[in-house]
C-alpha cells in the first residue's frame, strides 16, 4: 500500500518538522497531489491488486495475463473492457468514467480474479473509488451473495436474471442497508436469495435511508453553526445583509466564498486550480438544495458539512482537539450512514485530512479554497 | 427459508428426562428458546429454558420434531458453531451472572441445551427508575469487567441480552455468547467476522476493524444501554461526538438532581465516544463513576438553576469571558467584575454562566440584598421540608460543596469594608461577584477583572441591534460617535439612546443635536422601555440614569465632593489641586477616596474626574454654583484676574472683569482648548463671565486664528466651541442682554460658520452641496441676525460694526467666486439672485492677501474664452506661445483654462451630461501639449521660486491636479510614471488620524472619504481604475506597518467602489469600448484586497437599488 503509506506519511509530517507555508496551503495541496504521481492511477492500482494475488504477473504482461484469465473462466474480455481500454487504463493512466457500467465492470474482474467480498470492497475503494456493495441494489445484492458463496459471473448473471423477474410483495419495514447487509451475509442458498429479494424488492427501492437521516441531521446542525459562526464580532459586518436561512448562506460561511449572485448561485470549483481528482464533483451550493442526491453527493456531502461542524466547533474549545478525534467521528458517521470511511487515497477525503492536521483546520480549509479560486 | 418452531405441547426426551414445550421464549440469529418443563420422579413440575440449534440461514426442513438439514456438512457445521457457543458458556458457569445450564444434548437431528429457568425480564422490557438502572448498569459493567479480567470480549452487549431480576435482589444473567471472544485471538489477527447490533455496537466494530476491538468496546455498548434506558432513544450520530450535549428533557430524568445530569453527561461522554482513546479504558472507571451517580441518586434535596435570560443584546465581551475562565480555572475562588453602574456587569456574569452551564450543576443567581446572609435564605432547596429549614443555610452549604456550582451575587455595591465576603468564600463554588465597588486591593483568592466600556464599533452593532437600524449611513456613523462620546461610551446609556431613537422615532442626527447639550434636554421626549436589575422600567431617559447612580441617595458630604470635582473637571485634578481649590481636610480625602471606589469619580493614575454621566447628573442634581462651592469660585477668579489699571479687588468676583493677559501656572499659558473647556462649565448666566468669555472670542477669532487651527466639526477643540456656541445661542434669546451684548454674540456665531465653511474640499457630489447649502443658510441668517443687532447700535459703534461685517461677507462671497473653495459653478447662483448687494466687488485687505487665494480677475477671461471655443487645443497653443509672458505665467494661465475643464469633467455626473458631449481626445491633447510645454528641456520656465525642475512642478500644483495630469497622459509614459506619480502623492499624505483629515501639505487637507471619491470620479472621468487599486495597496501597507484596523474606513467606501464597477461594467454607458476595464478582474481585485486587509467579504449590489 505504498501511496497511501505515503499520503499518511505526507499527512503526519506535521506532527515533526513540517514546514508549512501557511499562505498557500492550495499550492502545497496541489504540488503533494499532482506531484510525483501522489495518488496512483486507476491502472497501478488494479495492477497493484493482480499482482497481490498473482506475484508472477507483471506490468508488461497484465494485459495478456487479464485476456488469459478471462479465456480459463469463460468471460469474454470485452465484458471488461477492449484491449485498446485495457491499455490505456495500464499505460496511458485512464480510468473508467464513474457509473453503472464500469461498476459492472468493477465486479466482474472480482469474478476474474476470485476475490473475495472483502477484498472486492477494497478493489472498489482503493482503486475505483467508489462505494462497493450497495445492498440496496439486486445485483450488488447477487454479486455479493455470488462471490461469498464462490460462485461465478455467469451464476451471477443468471440470478440476476431470475431476481429482477420476481414480483414485488409488500413489506412493512423500514430496513436499514446495514440490516439487509447483515441479512444478506447470512444467506447461504440461492432460493433463500431470491426469497429474500422477493420479500424485500419495496425496501431495497429506498435508498440510503441512514445516510439522508444522517445528512439532515448533520446539516441541521450546521445551520446553527453557521448562524452562530456568522455572529461573531469579526464577521457581523461581513454577513449583516445576507439571509441567514438560505441554504447558499450556509455554503458561503463554510466555504468563505460568496455564491449567491444577480444572476443566481454561482458554480465555484469548475475553473479552480484544485486538482481535477477533487473538483470534479466537490460539492457546490446547488448541491445543498437537491432532493435526489446520489450516493457520491451525499458521502460528499456529509464530509463537507460535518468537517466544518467539527472544525467550527473545536475552535471554540479550549481543549486540545485531534485528528483522532476527527476521524473518529467522521468514520463513525460515514459507518453508520452506509459509506465507507475516509481513505486517504481519496483526494476529496485526503483533503479534509490534511486540513484537520492544522491548528486551525478551518481556516486551512477556507483559505485553500481561497487560492484555489484565484487565477 | 421460514422457521417452524416446536409446538407447544410437545415433548421430547432429552438425558433420560421428557421435556414438554410450554412456549417459545424467543428467538436469535442461530437457535430458538423454548421455556419447557420435566416432572421429577414426585410428579413436581421443573421449569428449564431449552435452546434449540437452528439456524436462520440453514437451508432446515421440519419434519414432525426432527429438522432435516440440506446436507451432512451443513449439519456438522453448524452444531460445531453451537457446541462452541455452549463452550464459551461454560467456561463461565461459575460466574453467577451467566445462565446455568444443565447440559448440551442431540435430539431431533439437532441440539439443545437445557438451562436453568429465570424469571427475570430482558433489560429491554425492565421498567425501572433511574436509580434502579444505574444500579442495573453498574451490575453489568462489573459481569463485563470480569469477562475482560478473563481475557474475553462479549461485544454483543444490547438490553435484551441479559436478564433483570426482580429487584431488590439485584442480580443479572447474560445468556447470548455467541459473539464472546478471546482478546488473546483479536492480537493474533485470528477475528475475520463479527456479528453485531446495531444502535449498540461501537464504530470499530461496525467498521469490522477487528484489531482495534478491545475492553473499550465493550464498554462503548455499555454507554448505549444505559443512554437508551435514560434516554428513551437509541444513540445516534450526535451522541458520539467529542462535542455531544444532551438537554436530558426527557421525562424519566427532567426533575432529577441536576447534579446527576452532569455525572451522567460524563458518562455518556466517556463511553460513547466515537474515538476509543477518549472512552473509560476499563470497567473498573466506569464503575467509579456509576458508584458517584448512584449516591447522588440518594441526594434528594438539592437546587436549580436560577439564572435570568440575557433580555437585551450582548456584545463582545470576549476577552473579559476568557478572562473570568482562565481566573477559575487558576484556581480563583471568586472574581469580582467591577465597573461603572451600566456599563454591562451582570450581563456579562449571566452571558458566561450561560454559555459554561454544561460545567455545571447549576448556576444560582443572588441579587445582593442588604447582606451576603440574605443569599442563603433566598435561594431555593428543592424538597426542603418545614422542619429542616432552620437549617437551610448548611444544607445549602453542604449541597454547593458536593457538586460543581458556580454563585452569582449581583450588585454588590458595598464599600470594601462594609461587609465581608469571608462567609461566602467557604462554599466550594465559583463565585462572581457584580460591583461598582473596587474590591482590587483584596488579596487571595480573589480577581478582579475591570470590566470597561465597548469598543466603538461594538457599541454600533449594540445601537444597531437595539434600534432596529440595520443600515446605518456614513453621515450617521459622525454623529453616532458624537453620541457614545457624549454618553462616555456608556453601555447602557448606548441601549437607551437606541430605544430613544425607537421611541422617538428621530434620526441619530436628530438625536445627537437634542442631546449635544446635555441629556436632561430628552426630559421632555416620548419615554423609553428599559429593563435593569430584572425589572422593567418605562420611564425617560434622564430619569433612567439618574436611578442607576442614585446621586440624591449620597451623604451630604459626598455630594459636596461631587460638586467640587464638577468645577474643577476641567483641570487635571491631581490630590493638591484638588486640596489647594478646596482647602480641604483628610476627611474630604476620604470621602473622595470613597468615591473613587464606588466609582462615581474616575481616578487614572493620580488623576480624578468624572464620567460625562455622572457628570451631567451632578450638574443638574446637585448645581454647583457660587453659593455652594464658593471657594472654588473665589480662587478661579482670582487667578484668573490680571488687569492692574483698573486695579480690581482680587476678591470680588461679582464685578466685571477685563479682558485677562497672562494666566497663572496652573493654567497653561494661551491654551484654547482648556479655556473652552473651563468656559463650558462656568455658570454663563453670570455678566462677569459672559463678558469675560466674550472678550476672549474676539481676541481669539480676530486674533489668535489662522488656517493652521482646526476649527471643523470633529476636531478636539471645535467640540468644545460647539458648547459654547449653544450657550451663546441660548444666551442671544434672552431678553436680559444689552443691545451690545447681542451684537456681540450674533458677529461671534456668524464667524464661527464663516470658518466652518472655509474648509477646502475636492470632490462635490449631492451630499456634499446639501451640507454646504445648509452652511451657507446659517451663514446668511447670522448676518442678517449680527446686522439686524448691529443696526441697533449707535453712533460710531454702529458703523464700525457694518462696516466689518459688510466687509467679511464680500470677502467670503468674491473669495467663492473665483474658485478658491473649489465650490461648483452656479453654486451661489441663488444667493446672488436674491441677495445682489452681498457679492459687490469690495477691494479690501483681506489677514491672507499674500497666499496664493489672491484673485486675478484677468485670468476669468482665459477660462470663458476656453469654454466657448470648439477648438480648446488650439486655445492652449496660443496661450502657450505667447512669448510677452514668462513660461511661468504662460503655464498657469493655460493651468486655470485647464482648471475648468477638470471641473467640469469631474462634476459631468451632477449635471448629467452625456459622454459623447465631452470631447476626450481634445482634452486628452490638451494637457500632452501642457505637459509637453513644461517638461521641454530647452525652454525651462523662469521661476523665482527655488527649484526649476518636476520637483518644482510638484511642489506647486494641487494635489489633484497633479492626479490629472497622470491620468491624462498619454499611455506611452505607462505604468512606471503612474506609480511613481502615487509614490509622491503617498509619500506627502500625513494621516492624522484615520478617520478624519489626511494632511498632505501644509495648505491642503482633505478627508479620507474625499480622496478617495476624488480618485473614483477621476477614475470615472478618465476611464481610469488604477488610482483606486493603488489607493487601496496603500492604505494595505499603512495598515500593515501602523497595526491599524482600517476596516471600517475602507468599508465605508464600499458603495462608491461598487458604483464605480458597475458604472464600467454597464452597457447603458457610453463609454467607448475601448476604455471599459475587464469588471470581473476588478472585482476579483478588489476583493482579494479587501479580504487580505479587512477580511471583509461581501456581495455586490445592484447600482440603483438596494439588496
Amino acid at each position: 500500500m505504498e501511496y497511501t503509506d505515503r499520503m499518511e506519511e505526507l499527512s503526519f509530517q506535521k506532527w515533526g518538522v513540517f514546514d508549512v507555508d501557511y499562505d498557500n496551503v492550495c499550492d502545497k495541496i496541489i504540488e503533494i497531489v499532482d506531484g510525483e504521481n501522489a495518488f496512483r492511477t486507476f491502472g497501478e492500482g488494479l495492477f497493484f491488486f493482480v499482482n497481490k494475488k498473482y506475484p508472477e504477473v507483471d506490468k508488461e504482461n497484465i494485459i495478456n495475463f487479464l485476456n488469459d484469465v478471462c479465456k480459463t473462466k469463460n468471460i469474454p474480455i470485452n465484458d471488461i473492457a477492449s484491449n485498446n481500454t485495457l491499455r490505456n487504463w495500464f499505460k496511458k493512466g485512464a480510468r473508467p468514467k464513474k457509473g453503472d457500467n464500469s461498476r459492472r465492470v468493477m465486479f466482474v474482474l472480482a469474478f476474474v480474479l476470485d476475490l473475495d467480498p472483502e477484498t472486492t470492497a477494497q478493489l472498489f475503494h482503493k482503486v475505483y473509488m467508489d462505494r462497493a456493495f450497495d445492498f440496496r441494489n439486486i445485483e450488488d445484492i447477487v454479486y455479493y451473495f455470488c462471490l461469498d458463496n464462490k460462485k461465478s459471473w455467469s451464476d451471477a448473471k443468471r440470478l440476476i436474471q431470475k431476481a429482477t423477474l420476481e414480483e414485488t410483495k409488500d413489506e412493512d419495514d423500514i430496513k436499514y442497508t446495514r440490516q439487509i447487509q447483515k441479512e444478506i451475509q447470512e444467506i447461504r442458498n440461492e432460493d433463500a436469495l431470491i426469497a429474500y429479494i422477493k420479500k424485500h424488492k419495496r425496501n431495497l427501492e429506498k435508498k440510503n435511508v441512514s445516510a439522508r437521516k444522517n445528512y439532515e441531521t448533520i446539516l441541521e446542525e450546521s445551520k446553527k453553526l453557521v448562524k452562530k459562526e456568522s455572529d461573531l464580532p469579526e464577521y457581523q459586518d461581513v454577513y449583516k445583509n445576507c439571509d441567514k436561512n438560505s441554504l447558499n448562506f450556509l455554503y458561503e460561511v463554510i466555504t468563505g466564498q460568496f455564491v449567491s449572485t444577480r444572476k443566481g448561485t454561482v458554480t465555484l470549483f469548475k475553473n479552480s486550480r484544485l486538482p481535477r481528482e477533487i473538483k470534479n464533483r466537490f460539492p457546490e451550493a446547488i448541491s445543498l438544495s437537491k432532493k435526489n442526491l446520489t450516493y457520491e453527493e451525499l458521502r460528499k456531502l456529509i464530509i463537507l458539512l460535518a468537517s466544518y461542524n467539527f472544525w467550527f466547533k473545536g475552535s471554540m474549545e479550549q481543549g486540545l482537539i485531534s485528528i483522532d478525534d476527527y476521524i473518529s467521528e467522521m468514520n463513525a458517521i460515514l459507518i453508520d450512514s452506509g459509506f465507507s470511511p475516509m481513505y486517504y487515497g481519496n483526494p476529496y477525503d485526503w483533503m479534509f485530512l490534511y486540513c484537520s492536521l492544522f491548528e486551525r483546520p478551518l481556516d486551512t480549509f477556507r483559505d485553500l479554497i481561497a487560492e484555489a479560486l484565484e487565477e | 427459508m421460514i422457521r417452524k418452531s416446536l409446538n407447544a405441547g410437545e415433548s421430547f426426551m432429552l438425558d433420560n428426562k421428557e421435556y414438554q414445550i410450554s412456549s417459545i421464549k424467543g428467538d436469535g440469529a442461530n437457535c430458538i428458546v423454548y421455556e419447557a418443563h420435566y416432572e421429577d420422579k414426585l410428579g413436581l413440575k421443573h421449569k428449564v429454558n431449552i435452546k434449540e440449534n437452528y439456524p436462520f440461514s440453514a437451508e432446515i426442513i421440519r419434519k414432525g420434531k426432527k429438522l432435516i438439514w440440506k446436507s451432512e456438512d451443513e449439519r456438522e457445521q453448524c452444531r460445531e458453531l453451537f457446541i462452541s457457543s455452549y463452550r464459551r458458556l461454560m467456561e463461565f458457569q461459575n460466574n453467577n451472572y451467566a445462565v446455568k445450564t444443565f447440559g448440551l444434548f442431540d435430539c431431533n437431528n439437532t441440539q439443545y441445551i437445557v438451562m436453568d429457568y429465570n424469571d427475570g425480564v430482558t433489560f429491554d422490557k425492565d421498567d425501572a427508575s433511574l436509580k434502579d438502572i444505574l444500579k442495573t448498569i453498574r451490575l453489568l459493567t462489573y459481569v463485563v469487567g470480569e469477562y475482560h479480567k478473563n481475557g474475553f470480549l462479549h461485544l454483543d452487549i444490547k438490553p435484551d441480552n441479559f436478564l433483570v431480576y426482580p429487584r431488590p435482589s439485584e442480580h443479572i444473567v447474560l445468556f447470548d455468547f455467541d459473539t464472546v471472544i478471546a482478546i488473546s485471538d483479536i492480537k493474533k489477527g485470528k477475528v475475520k467476522a463479527i456479528s453485531y447490533s446495531d444502535g449498540w455496537a461501537a464504530p470499530e466494530q461496525k467498521q469490522g476493524l477487528f484489531d482495534m476491538l478491545c475492553p473499550a468496546t465493550d464498554i462503548f455498548s455499555i454507554g448505549a444501554v444505559l443512554f437508551e434506558k435514560v434516554m428513551g432513544r437509541k444513540v445516534d450520530i450526535s451522541d458520539i461526538s467529542i462535542f455531544s450535549q444532551w438537554d436530558f428533557k426527557e421525562e424519566k430524568i427532567k426533575n432529577i438532581n441536576p447534579k446527576i445530569k452532569r455525572l451522567l453527561s460524563n458518562i455518556f461522554r466517556n463511553t460513547l465516544n466515537a474515538n476509543i482513546a477518549r472512552r473509560y479504558q476499563s470497567t473498573s472507571e466506569l464503575i467509579k463513576d456509576l458508584d458517584l451517580a448512584i449516591k447522588t441518586c440518594d441526594e434528594i434535596m438539592y437546587v436549580v438553576s436560577n439564572v435570568p435570560i440575557l433580555t437585551s443584546d450582548f456584545i463582545g465581551r470576549e476577552h473579559e469571558l476568557k478572562e473570568i475562565s482562565d481566573s477559575f480555572l487558576s484556581g480563583y475562588k471568586a472574581v469580582f467584575l467591577s465597573g461603572n453602574g451600566g456599563i454591562g456587569k451582570s450581563s456579562l456574569a449571566i452571558k458566561y454562566a450561560r454559555e459554561n452551564r454544561n460545567n455545571y450543576d447549576a448556576i444560582l443567581f443572588y441579587r445582593y440584598n442588604n447582606s451576603l446572609e440574605n443569599f442563603f435564605n433566598e435561594i431555593d432547596i428543592q424538597n426542603l421540608s418545614i422542619e429542616e429549614n432552620n437549617r437551610k443555610k448548611s444544607i445549602l452549604t453542604g449541597i454547593l460543596n458536593s457538586g460543581k456550582y458556580l454563585v452569582i451575587v449581583d450588585n454588590f455595591d458595598v464599600a470594601v469594608d462594609k461587609e465581608s465576603v469571608e462567609d461566602i468564600l467557604q462554599i466550594n463554588a465559583n463565585i462572581i461577584f457584580t460591583t461598582r465597588t473596587n474590591f482590587g486591593d483584596y488579596s487571595g483568592e480573589i480577581k478582579q477583572i475591570e470590566v470597561g466600556s465597548l469598543s466603538e464599533s461594538e457599541l454600533e452593532i449594540l445601537f444597531r441591534n437595539v434600534s432596529r437600524k440595520n443600515l446605518i449611513q456614513e453621515n450617521d456613523k459622525k454623529y453616532l460617535k458624537r453620541l457614545f462620546k457624549l454618553v462616555g461610551y456608556h453601555t447602557y446609556a448606548t441601549e437607551l439612546l437606541a430605544a430613544q431613537i425607537v421611541a422617538s422615532d428621530y434620526t441619530i442626527e436628530d438625536l445627537y443635536e437634542k442631546v449635544r447639550t446635555g441629556l436632561s434636554s430628552l426630559s421632555n421626549s416620548e419615554k423609553i422601555k428599559a429593563k435593569k436589575d430584572g425589572r422593567i422600567v418605562r420611564d425617560r431617559m434622564p430619569e433612567i440614569i439618574s436611578a442607576i447612580y442614585n446621586i440624591s441617595n449620597l451623604s451630604e458630604e459626598k455630594k459636596q465632593v461631587l460638586r467640587n470635582v464638577y468645577l474643577l473637571n476641567f483641570l487635571n485634578i491631581t490630590k493638591d489641586i484638588y486640596k489647594e481649590y478646596t482647602r480641604c481636610n483628610a476627611s474630604d480625602f476620604d470621602e473622595l477616596n470613597e468615591l473613587v471606589e464606588l466609582r462615581y469619580v474616575m481616578k487614572n493614575g493620580n488623576i480624578y474626574s468624572l464620567h460625562p454621566l455622572i457628570d451631567e447628573l451632578v450638574k443638574n442634581e446637585l448645581e454647583p454654583n457660587e453659593d455652594n462651592c464658593p471657594r472654588i469660585y473665589c480662587l478661579i477668579y482670582h487667578k484668573m484676574q490680571v488687569d492692574e489699571v483698573l486695579d480690581q479687588s482680587p476678591f470680588s468676583y461679582k464685578t466685571d472683569l477685563t479682558l485677562f493677559g497672562s494666566l497663572d501656572e496652573y493654567i497653561i499659558d494661551k491654551n484654547n482648548e482648556f479655556i473652552c473647556s473651563f468656559f463650558n462649565h462656568v455658570d454663563l448666566q453670570l455678566e462677569c463671565n459672559i463678558s469675560f468669555l466674550i472678550e476672549w472670542l474676539y481676541t481669539f477669532l480676530e486674533d489668535e486664528y489662522d488656517e493652521e487651527k482646526e476649527l471643523g466639526i470633529g476636531s478636539p477643540i471645535s467640540s468644545c466651541f460647539a458648547g459654547i456656541y449653544n450657550k451663546l445661542e441660548m444666551l442671544r434669546n434672552e431678553k436680559s442682554m444689552s443691545l451690545q451684548r447681542i451684537f456681540d454674540i450674533d458677529y461671534i456665531l456668524f464667524c464661527a460658520w464663516l470658518f466652518e465653511f472655509s474648509k477646502i474640499f475636492i470632490s462635490v457630489d449631492d451630499e456634499v452641496v446639501k451640507r454646504y447649502k445648509l452652511r451657507e443658510k446659517n451663514i446668511l441668517k447670522y448676518y442678517d441676525k449680527v446686522l439686524d443687532s448691529a443696526n441697533n447700535l449707535c453712533g460710531d459703534n454702529k458703523k464700525c460694526a457694518i462696516d466689518k461685517i459688510e466687509c467679511i461677507i464680500a470677502y467670503f462671497y468674491n473669495n467663492n467666486l473665483i474658485g478658491s473653495f473649489n465650490l461648483p459653478d452656479g453654486f451661489f447662483n441663488d444667493t446672488k439672485n436674491k441677495r445682489p448687494e452681498l457679492f459687490e466687488d469690495f477691494v479690501f485687505e483681506s489677514p491672507n492677501s499674500e497666499t496664493e487665494n489672491e484673485i486675478d480677475d484677468d485670468e476669468k477671461f482665459y477660462e470663458k474664452d476656453f469654454e466657448n471655443t470648439s477648438d480648446k487645443v488650439g486655445f492652449i497653443k496660443n496661450l502657450l506661445s505667447d512669448e510677452s509672458l514668462s513660461p511661468f505665467e504662460r503655464m498657469g494661465n493655460a493651468d486655470s483654462c485647464f482648471d475648468y475643464s477638470y471641473s467640469y469633467l469631474m462634476n459631468y455626473q451632477n449635471r448629467r451630461i452625456e459622454m459623447q458631449d465631452i470631447d476626450w481626445q481634445q482634452l486628452k491633447e490638451t494637457v500632452s501639449l501642457m505637459n509637453s510645454f513644461l517638461w521641454q528641456d530647452e525652454n525651462e520656465p523662469e521661476v523665482e521660486h527655488e527649484s526649476e525642475d518636476w520637483e518644482y512642478y510638484k511642489e506647486t500644483y494641487d494635489l489633484w491636479e497633479l492626479i490629472i495630469d497622470v491620468y491624462m497622459n498619454d499611455p506611452k509614459y505607462g505604468d512606471d510614471r503612474i506609480n511613481e506619480y502615487f509614490d509622491f502623492i503617498f509619500e506627502k499624505i500625513r494621516i492624522v488620524s484615520i478617520d478624519t483629515y489626511i494632511l498632505y501639505d501644509w495648505r491642503h487637507k482633505i478627508t479620507v472619504r474625499e480622496l478617495s471619491t476624488a480618485l473614483i470620479n477621476i477614475g470615472k472621468g478618465y476611464l481610469m481604475t488604477k488610482p483606486f487599486i493603488r489607493y487601496i495597496e496603500f492604505w494595505e501597507n499603512y495598515s500593515k506597518k501602523n497595526n491599524v484596523d482600517i476596516s471600517n474606513f475602507i468599508f465605508s467606501n464600499y458603495e462608491d467602489f461598487c458604483s464605480f464597477l458597475y458604472y464600467f461594467a454597464s452597457k447603458e454607458t457610453d463609454i467607448p469600448e475601448e476604455y471599459k476595464f475587464d469588471y470581473a478582474e476588478l472585482e476579483k481585485i478588489y476583493r482579494q484586497k479587501m479580504k487580505r486587509i479587512a477580511n471583509i467579504e461581501f456581495t455586490l449590489r445592484e447600482e440603483s437599488s438596494e439588496e
